[in-house]
């Protein structure tokens, strides 16, 4: 017992210097392990203060696959994460070696580990870092996949930097703020090998062997216009790969050193930062920025481009389910026609959407503001437009055969012509073309067994859509209106009415069985709206509290926390209800319920807790959203 | 001097100035009411909460009353302090015991040879008695003083009598099924005062006020009423004579509980 309590109170004080610290699992952002910290108590916080050390590593995770390892250690000032740290960071899957040594096993790993070493001042990078990823082979080294060394002042890259792959050394300048100039030279085994020219942030050109040949790899266009400074990531190198497909160039980036390293490098700092920012650190500044020429998106390119996106989704949902039936790929065998379709589903997929396909991963990765769109277009669609037309080889009756495919409606796109309205349309087209293919396929596989799986589906789907409807039937006249059962009512016979117009067979079943599962949420909801009367006078007593006034000689009631019951009350529950009563889908109904529920259990731990801090946010705050993100969010240690 | 020899000389003083009013006027045949004078009071009302059945009870008036020329607040009449322990035994009835320290002050100038105040002692005792009926709540009062007070003159000394008062009130919730945080309500009051002691000779029925204020409360601790009130009662030294007055009167009733939050829950319900 003695010694349990001496072991605890060493945990507590270090060496009886009166330092209180702390030894244990600990967790900050997305990393798990054991921590090792002193700290000062401020007020009611917890701030660290002194040596830090947190590493964190998995054996089972290891053994099932890979496992991410990592080790941090450093110093703090009061919360603030300040001085010399080190961080350690390791993606390992078992190697081949094993060893059983005195009842432990000893495995080796294979992976890579990546180091990282360097000074921080107030929370940022403020001196030379070093970043080094190491191969691991069996647990050893087998080679230096990256050194880079980069000088920063209160987080900004300063100066020179140098970064080395084997033989590979790029060496480069940026300005005070951190925006690339000069030339960036790449040396391979001490001869210069490349180099990129930056004005200004401004890529001007690359050259390759610039000592001997001057191989001049591209030269970019002069910047003209509206320019922005971004950050030199993953996008600037991709954009710059658009740039040279555009030159005609396509491929001349492709297993470039420079884009290698440069690339490696920003995932280590990547890795860095996030740690750093776990740790209570602000790195998160770009760590090289260039420029590049920008032409925002307008309005109507952006409703063409999200029109373009959902045909792209929607006709990949329809292709997903098409190809995967497994009664079509049994009919196929037999059916040259179906396999024909089949087939036709995948040129549609792959060939004809391929540069579409390629025009939305511009856009999702904000890379299409900054590239000139009428080229682009050019690029993808170098015969100006498309015919809608696929050509498509299948297993015929006899041997392999060929055939044209073209669904329905208008065929012709002119996107040299009319730009982005046409590749709109070209994806409405195959929208409209697998539509077709589908509702042909369909009436293909009306198996026996298909439909018995249906019957069986629609006795569940009745079963449940009656006792949902006897539910609501019972409560909508005596419950209040507001609670909105009227509208999940109305909501079960509307989808059970559209399920029963369905006559596709391929459709029918997954519409079944959405439908189970819609009736199922709107099932839970309603039982959650039901509650909710209760549930609210619930809240309402346990923030009434009962006052004795010596004047009236009466018991009073008066609400506490006001403010927040009040949020709660006449903001929050109305704000769902609203939603329930005008925005209810078989998408959102589980949500609305878990919510529901949820803020009830929440207001309830809310009583107890100290609330001034957040009754005084409060008053600023009108927005249901801002007041639930409030409500959720855990009192600021 | 000692108490009797004191006692003893304020009757002849008295009954010496009443011979001397015999001697001058005939006594009248009918009671005479005065022409009414204006006041205007601020009243504060504390109860203080000390533990569950103890209240510190304490109160500050400013009364102000008409002069010549400036009607309800033409100069100051009393400041009065009351204070007592209450003790509440269940909702329907509590009592209290304690003192008050009123200042009066002369009216209409300081004649030669008087204060321009005096202080005025007393011991009270009151017995509160409240019902609930339908909505409204309904309250009798039974409130007994030991007052001594003298007059402006140089050479007046204390003199002592009792009060005796009883009073019936209501409040009446108007916006609201109970008297709650948020209700404006309605108290209409009648109160009786009645005294005795060597100086009274005539004039037994000091006041009776009718009172009807007009209140709002803000929450259990806090409420504001206004009300007008209408009083008459004999003089001292006449009993013919019949003082009026109306009184435009506001109140402020403040009951702050310092108890930490543990000790308040739960509320007591105190014996149904």
């Amino acid at each position: 017992m003695c010694f349990a309590i001496v072991a605890w109170t060493a945990t507590l004080f270090a060496q009886g210097d009166g330092v209180p610290s702390y030894s244990g699992a600990y967790q900050t952002g997305d990393f798990a392990g054991r921590a090792e910290y002193e700290y000062v108590l401020r007020r009611r916080d917890t701030l660290r203060n002194g040596a830090f050390t947190f590493s964190g590593a998995n054996a089972r995770a290891l053994l099932s696959g890979h496992d991410r390892s990592f080790a941090f250690s450093g110093q703090y000032d009061r919360g603030e994460p300040v001085g010399e740290w080190d961080f350690s960071f390791g993606n390992y899957e078992l190697g081949s070696s094993v060893a059983l040594l005195n009842g432990r096993y000893q495995v080796s790993v294979d992976g890579t580990r990546h180091l990282a070493h360097g000074r921080l001042a107030n929370g940022e990078p403020d001196s030379i870092w070093t970043q080094t990823i190491y191969r691991i082979e069996d647990s050893d080294t087998a080679e230096v996949v990256l050194r880079s060394d980069i000088n920063f002042e209160e987080g900004i890259a300063r100066q020179s930097f140098r970064l080395e792959s084997g033989p590979a050394v790029l060496l480069g300048r940026v300005q005070r703020d951190g925006v690339a100039e000069d030339a960036w030279t790449l040396y391979d085994d001490l001869i210069t090998a490349q180099e990129w020219t930056f004005d200004d942030g401004q890529l001007l050109h690359i050259v390759n062997d610039p000592e001997a040949d001057r191989d001049t790899l591209v030269v970019l266009p002069q910047l003209s216009g509206k320019t922005e400074m971004v950050d030199l990531d993953a996008r600037y190198l991709e954009w710059l790969a658009i740039q040279m497909q555009l030159q005609g160039k396509g491929n001349a980036l492709n297993n470039n050193p420079v884009v290698n390293l440069l690339t490696t490098n920003a995932e280590a700092y990547a890795r860095t930062f996030e740690a750093i920012r776990a740790l209570g650190g602000e790195a998160g500044r770009p760590l090289f920025r260039v420029s590049l020429p920008v032409s925002p998106l307008s309005r109507k390119e952006l409703a063409q481009l999200e029109s373009i996106d959902a045909r792209l989704r929607e006709v990949d949902t329809i292709s997903r389910a098409l190809l995967a039936n497994t009664s079509l790929s049994v009919v196929q065998n037999a059916d040259a026609e179906v396999a024909y379709l089949r087939a036709a589903v995948i040129g549609l997929r792959d060939s004809l959407l391929a540069p579409v396909r390629q025009l939305r991963r511009s856009y999702e990765r904000e890379i299409l503001p900054y590239v000139p769109r009428r080229g682009y277009l050019a690029y993808l669609w170098p015969t100006g437009g498309s015919d809608g037309q696929i050509s498509v080889r299948y297993a015929g009756d006899d041997s392999r055969e060929n055939r044209d495919f073209t669904g329905p409606g208008p065929q012709r796109f002119n996107i040299s012509g009319e730009g982005l309205a046409a590749v709109a349309d070209l994806a409405a087209y195959a929208r409209r073309s697998i539509d077709s293919i589908r509702s042909v396929l369909g009436q293909k596989s009306n198996t026996r067994e298909r439909q018995q799986a249906i019957v069986a589906l629609e006795d569940q789907l009745t079963r449940e859509y009656y006792l949902l409807d006897s539910l609501l039937e019972s409560r909508v006249g005596t419950l209040p209106r507001e609670l909105g059962l009227e509208a999940v009512q109305r909501l079960a016979k509307a989808e059970y009415l559209r399920y029963a117009a369905t006559e596709d067979l391929l459709e029918q079943e997954a519409a079944a069985q959405q439908l189970i599962r819609c009736v199922q949420d709107l099932d839970a909801l309603a039982l959650q709206l039901i509650r909710l009367p209760g549930e609210r006078e619930e809240v309402r007593a346990a923030y009434t509290d009962e006052v004795w006034n010596n004047f009236t000689a009466t018991v009073m009631e008066e609400v506490v926390k006001k403010r927040l019951y009040r949020a709660y009350d006449e903001r929050l529950v109305p704000y769902y209800l609203e939603q329930v009563r005008t925005g209810l889908s078989c998408d959102n109904a589980a949500t609305l319920g878990a919510k529901l529920e949820s803020l009830h259990v929440r207001m309830l731990e809310l009583r107890a807790e100290e609330t001034d801090e957040l009754e005084s946010r409060l008053r600023r705050v009108d927005a249901p959203d801002r007041i639930l993100e409030l409500l959720t969010a855990p009192e600021p240690q | 001097m000692s108490v009797l020899p004191r006692t003893l000389a304020l009757l002849l003083l008295v009954i010496g100035s009443l011979a001397l009013r015999a001697q001058k006027t005939e006594a009248p045949k009918v009671s005479t009411f005065k022409e009414p004078i204006t006041a205007f009071w601020i009243n504060t009302y504390g109860n203080i909460r000390l533990s569950d059945r103890f209240f510190w009870v304490a109160q500050t008036h400013f009364r102000f009353q008409e002069s010549a020329s400036t009607p309800l607040v033409g100069q100051v009449g009393q400041i009065y302090n009351r204070h007592a322990i209450s003790y509440l035994y269940s909702k329907y009835f509590r009592a209290s015991l304690g003192g008050v320290l009123r200042i009066n002050f002369n009216q209409d100038g300081v004649a030669e040879g008087e204060r321009r105040t005096v202080p005025e002692y007393r011991i009270w005792h009151e017995y509160l008695f409240a019902q609930h009926l339908a909505r409204l709540m309904l309250y009798h009062r039974i409130r007994i003083e030991h007052r001594w007070t003298k007059g402006y003159a140089l050479g007046d000394e204390f003199i002592y009598r009792n009060r005796w008062r009883y009073m019936i009130s209501m409040k009446i919730p108007l916006n609201k099924e109970k008297l709650s945080p948020g209700a404006f309500y309605v108290g209409p009051e009648a109160e009786l005062i009645m005294q005795s002691g060597k100086a009274v000779v005539d004039s037994p029925l000091e006041d009776l006020r009718l009172h009807t204020s007009f209140g709002y409360i803000v929450n259990p601790r806090l409420t504001f009423a206004t009300g007008l009130m209408y009083s008459m009662g004999q003089d001292l030294t006449d009993g013919a004579y019949y003082k009026q007055k109306w009184t435009w009167r506001l109140h402020m009733y403040f009951s702050p509980d310092f108890r930490k939050v543990k000790n308040k829950l739960p509320m007591i319900h105190l014996t149904e």
